[in-house]
């Protein structure tokens, strides 16, 4: 029984690392398509698509599997809790990266106003956000989880319509020291 | 506690650069709005990161992250009252 519970593990842990580096080529692609002039980038975007729901749906079952039959504990089932999340966020942002593609296919002629507006960079910013998060959940690295959470507050801001909340922030860790 | 930093504030970059151009050339008003999807889908890519990095801050640390927007709320139903 052990064996086989470690053996779960290591192929939960093993379809997560090829459904990330999917979502990760995905969202590259996606970045891709704003700036260069290719049609067949979202006809490639839609097919990988269906693969990571594939993968979303098989990683979906192996978790409530897991948790019906395994009855993980402590470290085993955060990883397990962590998966399902993960997975879930993680087809998220496929699915935007078709719709990114799609809607950038519709823009073609347009090129030189996407450019000009400045969302290129935030693309940009946003896919180093992937990248990194999916190398800090693999490799177990603090610092680098930590880096995009801050990371994110700065795309919001770039993309913030109003200038409100301008200072809330400086008082959040006193209200966290408060929970915990 | 790291998880929330002093913003440096960018203003309101797209959003500007958007509207000022639909003034002018209202022929253009389709793919500008088509640009502020894109700027909004964007900017949810770089939420579901953060959200990633969330669960694996829960994963590492063993302690649940209080999520942002509770704060934000708790914070201003203090400052309201």
């Amino acid at each position: 029984m052990p064996h086989q519970f470690g053996f779960g593990m290591e192929e939960l842990k093993a379809n997560l690392t090829l459904m990330s580096s999917l979502v990760n080529h995905q969202v590259q692609q996606a970045v891709n398509s704003l700036t260069r002039a290719s049609s067949n980038i979202y006809k490639e975007i839609k097919l990988k698509d269906d693969e990571i729901d594939a993968f979303d749906e098989l990683l979906q079952v192996q978790c409530e599997n897991m948790f019906a039959l395994q009855q993980p504990i402590a470290n085993d089932l955060r990883f397990v809790i962590t998966s399902l999340m993960i997975n879930n966020q993680l087809e998220r942002c496929g699915n935007i990266s078709v719709s990114i593609a799609n809607r950038t296919k519709k823009i073609n002629a347009h090129k030189n106003l996407i450019l000009e507006s400045g969302i290129v960079d935030m693309a940009k910013e946003a896919h180093k956000m992937i990248s990194q998060v999916i190398e800090a959940f693999l490799n177990s690295n603090l610092e680098l989880a930590n880096n995009v959470i801050v990371k994110d507050d700065k795309v919001d801001e770039q993309n913030s319509l109003v200038g409100a909340s301008k200072n809330i922030n400086f008082l959040c860790p006193a209200l966290r020291d408060e929970i915990f | 506690m790291k998880y929330f930093k002093t913003k440096v504030f960018r203003g309101a970059l797209v959003f500007n650069y958007v509207t000022q151009k639909m003034k002018s050339e209202t022929n253009l008003v389709d793919p500008l709005a088509y640009i502020l999807i894109l700027a909004r889908q964007i900017e949810h890519l770089a939420d579901h990161a953060a959200n990633i990095a969330e669960h694996a801050l829960f994963l590492m640390e063993a302690k649940a992250a209080l999520p942002r927007q509770v704060a934000t709320v708790k914070l201003n139903s203090t400052q309201s009252n």
